[in-house]
């Protein structure tokens, strides 16, 4: 089930926060719990097996490491921690990897192995993550055992943000799985960051989306540079209102529920840098892979030599992360190098002249995107040919029919990249009195849910941009 | 007092999504959607082998969104909503000039291995039918869509598809003597009504140029005026039921003509007159040219004789386009008999041999002649 659905606008949720606060406190996780099996299963009625699966290893594993520990066994907690991560690692492996893999020693070897053609489970690299930050976080004695298997599985299963993230540690939400504290002022603020994340994907998402099939569906030759741009621009611009449309939606869905959850993205097209990039970027991604990785790897305390060996391993990683393709891998080995770049002497040269700074931040990552979205290498080298000129000429008509039909939309999300609505909002919120400003707050958030729906009822263009994460 | 406010977006969104989900569960469902010319998804039938293969959860979601409640009101809304933001192209239609909604026929409906096929299947029936009748008895008319012959009113620069490298094909394997094109024909006209505003059909004022070059290269007389007569003024078409907004209503007009005729529809029923007026109640008014779409419909002028074999049969192999055409060329036979391969479960062959067809024209929207499935039936 996706957050912009009818069935989850109209039925799911209202369900669910029914069940959810006509239950007494002590019910709420396990209420939560089956909610949440139930968001999952409906899109993946048999792949819930192997979420409830994960959920037990690690719950297992939490109590071995923590009694092993207790009892000064520390091999024994390493070794269970190891299995734990062993588990997740390759569960991800079987159903995201293997074809990928089976691909890459097929063409090297010229054997034909046949492909598995599993389908990957829809947020199993968000879970799998989740699950994992539990077992090493206990070994590392940041948080405590979750002896009650019904938060633990709450906790993993959750559904606002199973599928499409932010990746909570378990550290994060520890607390509030224990107690916590609904509330009228929680769940209003929910209800907002819901709706602006509703309108981010369905209203400006959905549509970039459509501008970037229009270009990316012409031929290359045909493809002038501005329209080609035009195109890479709204294929950044729709990933970005996605995601963090979602985020936004998971963030103000935990809220109604009482969680605080971090935030993912932090208006990463105003960066000056791609430092800065990837530091307001899907931030609980990049936290992630610090924390479990790039630190245990030494970080950049062992020299300039191996921290740039580490970033190389990190965005790798990152790459790979976000599907089974050669061409992810690129996109991560591209970040890398640039990210070592600034390491090295772009970065003092960068912050001289930050509006070069910008400039060159968004036509990378513009590049980039061309990257990412030519799966299989298909259409990326013409593409960028395209972009670079080698297409049909500078201009032509077809930039300015496409500038004519997305233009205010174009405009809308270049607004809405940057801190300036939202300064323009809390500026009004502040000269507004009480009363006046939640009537009309709430009235916009209703006309904002009313725009949504009417796109929703037309069933136009609404993908699900993850099934590969 | 603080604590009062801080309940009003937790009202306004609660009231929004209970809203709709009691309206939908005491909306009655509705079967078929009369503007949308389609069954709406009923609820699905729940059972484990559904539940577990994916089928039931993707049924069910089709149900909510065909069976939400005013559904063509909110598909309104999204079309409003796409003008305002400067859109002159949404759901694959042209918000053109002069109230006109225009429908972007993709490349992807011309450049398939069916279009091509479907030249090959009409090039051998045309053989075939001249061989047997002569070539002077046997037409081809494919008519482009009014985003090809209306060009003046589409946006700027915007990414046409141009029909006529299809229509060219056609006509070289058919051979130019059997076809007659109708894009010169109406490109010349195309500064008038010849096309509905809100619908994908030609207007009967564009059958009647076409009428005129069709008679003229079978050797008749065209009736001298078109003589039409308003029947509608509130006509909104398939086009229009794709927004449920913009565009102007159109006017329909008929050929008014005195000439008493027969309607035999599918073998069976009889109706009288080329009108079937009932139709302009409804939403699919068009319908009341030859009252729409049957299998095989044949009609008979009033004052035959009985007994009498008729000397001119025309056979008229079609779409819908020709449904307002037909009244016209009938006055120059013994008798019509139209033929729809879409629904016709008979062999053609058959239906010319059981009437003595003389002539024969096959007329089609080029865009629905290159992506019917039923084109192979006109060589069986």
């Amino acid at each position: 089930m996706i957050f912009s659905s009818l069935l989850f606008l109209f039925r799911f949720l209202p369900l669910m926060l029914f069940f959810y606060f006509a239950a007494p406190r002590g019910w709420r996780n396990a209420i939560l719990f089956l909610g949440s099996l139930i968001f999952y299963a409906w899109g993946e009625p048999v792949y819930v097996v192997l979420m409830l699966f994960s959920t037990a290893v690690d719950y297992t594993h939490g109590q071995i490491i923590e009694k092993a520990l207790s009892k000064g066994r520390e091999k024994r907690a390493k070794a269970a921690l190891l299995s734990s991560v062993v588990v997740n690692l390759g569960l991800l492996g079987v159903f995201k990897y293997t074809d990928f893999l089976i691909r890459i020693v097929n063409s090297f070897t010229g054997l034909a192995i046949p492909l598995t053609k599993l389908p990957l489970p829809i947020g199993i690299s968000f879970y799998t993550f989740q699950t994992m930050s539990y077992s090493i976080d206990i070994y590392r004695g940041q948080a405590a055992t979750q002896r009650n298997i019904i938060d633990f599985g709450a906790y993993v299963a959750m559904f606002p943000q199973l599928i499409a993230g932010p990746i909570v540690r378990y550290q994060t939400v520890a607390e509030e799985l224990r107690s916590r504290r609904e509330n009228p002022e929680l769940f209003g603020a929910g209800v907002s960051l819901f709706l602006a994340g509703l309108g981010k994907k369905v209203l400006l998402a959905n549509n970039m989306g459509l501008l970037w099939d229009t270009v990316s569906g012409m031929t290359a030759q045909g493809l002038s540079a501005a329209t080609a741009w035009l195109g890479a621009a709204a294929f950044g611009l729709q990933i970005y209102f996605d995601f963090s449309g979602y985020s936004d939606m998971a963030r103000g869905l935990g809220l109604m529920f009482g969680f605080h959850f971090p935030l993912n993205f932090d208006y990463p097209y105003i960066s000056r840098s791609i430092t800065e990039f990837w530091r307001r970027w899907h931030i609980t991604l990049g936290t992630w892979f610090r924390e479990y990785v790039y630190i245990p790897l030494g970080g950049n305390r062992r020299g300039l030599g191996i921290q740039l060996r580490n970033i190389l391993v990190v965005w790798l990683l990152t790459g790979i992360w976000h599907g089974a393709n050669v061409n992810f891998l690129l996109w991560g080995l591209y970040f890398a190098v640039f990210l070592i770049l600034e390491k090295m002497f772009l970065l003092k040269w960068l912050e001289r002249a930050p509006a070069m700074g910008r400039l060159y931040t968004l036509a990378l990552v513009a590049v980039s995107w061309v990257i990412f979205a030519s799966v299989d290498g298909a259409g990326g080298p013409g593409y960028l040919r395209a972009m670079a000129g080698g297409g049909a000429g500078l201009w032509d008509g077809t930039t300015l029919y496409l500038l004519r039909n997305y233009g205010v939309l174009l405009g809308l999300c270049v607004l809405g990249s940057t801190p300036g609505p939202k300064r323009a909002v809390l500026y009004l919120r502040e000269r507004c009195a009480e009363t006046v400003w939640q009537l009309l707050a709430s009235g916009a958030g209703a006309v904002l849910f009313i725009l949504c729906t009417s796109y929703l009822v037309d069933a136009s263009y609404n993908p699900f941009l993850y099934f590969r994460f | 007092m603080k604590k009062k406010t801080v309940w009003i977006p937790v009202a306004m969104f609660l009231a929004l999504i209970y809203g709709g989900m009691l309206w939908g569960f005491m909306k009655p469902d509705r079967q078929y959607s009369d503007t949308e010319n389609r069954f709406l998804t009923a609820r699905p039938e729940f059972s484990l082998k559904a539940l577990f293969d994916g089928s039931f959860t993707k049924d069910y979601e089709k149900y909510i969104t065909d069976q939400f409640p005013v559904r063509d009101e909110w598909i309104g809304l999204k079309t409003g909503v796409e003008a305002l933001l400067g859109k002159t192209e949404t759901k694959g239609v042209w918000l053109a000039r002069e109230g006109y909604l225009i429908v972007n026929y993709p490349a992807s409906d011309f450049e398939t291995k069916r279009a091509q096929d479907n030249i090959r299947f009409l090039a051998e029936a045309v053989k075939d039918y001249s061989e047997r009748l002569g070539q002077e008895h046997v037409r081809v008319m494919l008519v482009p869509s009014a985003s090809q012959i209306l060009t003046d009113l589409l946006p700027a620069f915007c990414p046409r598809y141009d029909q006529s490298g299809y229509l060219k094909a056609v006509e070289e394997a058919v051979g130019p003597e059997s076809c007659i094109d109708m894009e010169e024909v109406l490109a010349a006209h195309k500064e008038e009504y010849i096309y509905y505003r809100t619908d994908h059909h030609w207007t009967t004022l564009g059958a009647f140029y076409a009428y005129e070059a069709w008679a003229e290269s079978m050797g008749f007389t065209p009736v001298a005026d078109s003589c039409l007569k308003v029947v509608s003024q509130d006509f909104l078409g398939t086009t229009w039921s794709r927004l449920h907004g913009m565009g102007r209503a159109d006017e329909i007009s008929v050929y008014d003509t005195d000439m008493e005729v027969t309607r035999i529809r599918n073998l069976t029923e009889r109706e009288e007159g080329f009108y079937n007026w009932e139709a302009l109640k409804t939403r699919d008014q068009y319908a009341v040219f030859l009252g729409g779409n049957d299998g095989i419909v044949e009609l008979e002028p009033g004052d035959k004789e009985s007994g009498q074999d008729p000397e001119r049969v025309l056979l008229v192999v079609k779409d819908s386009f020709a449904n307002c055409l037909i009244p016209y060329a009938a006055g120059h036979y013994d008798r019509v008999v139209v033929a729809d391969l879409r629904y016709l479960n008979m062999s053609l062959k058959a239906v010319a041999e059981k009437y003595g067809v003389t002539d024969l024209l096959v007329l089609y929207h080029a865009q629905a002649f290159a992506t019917e499935a039923t084109v192979f039936k006109i060589a069986r």
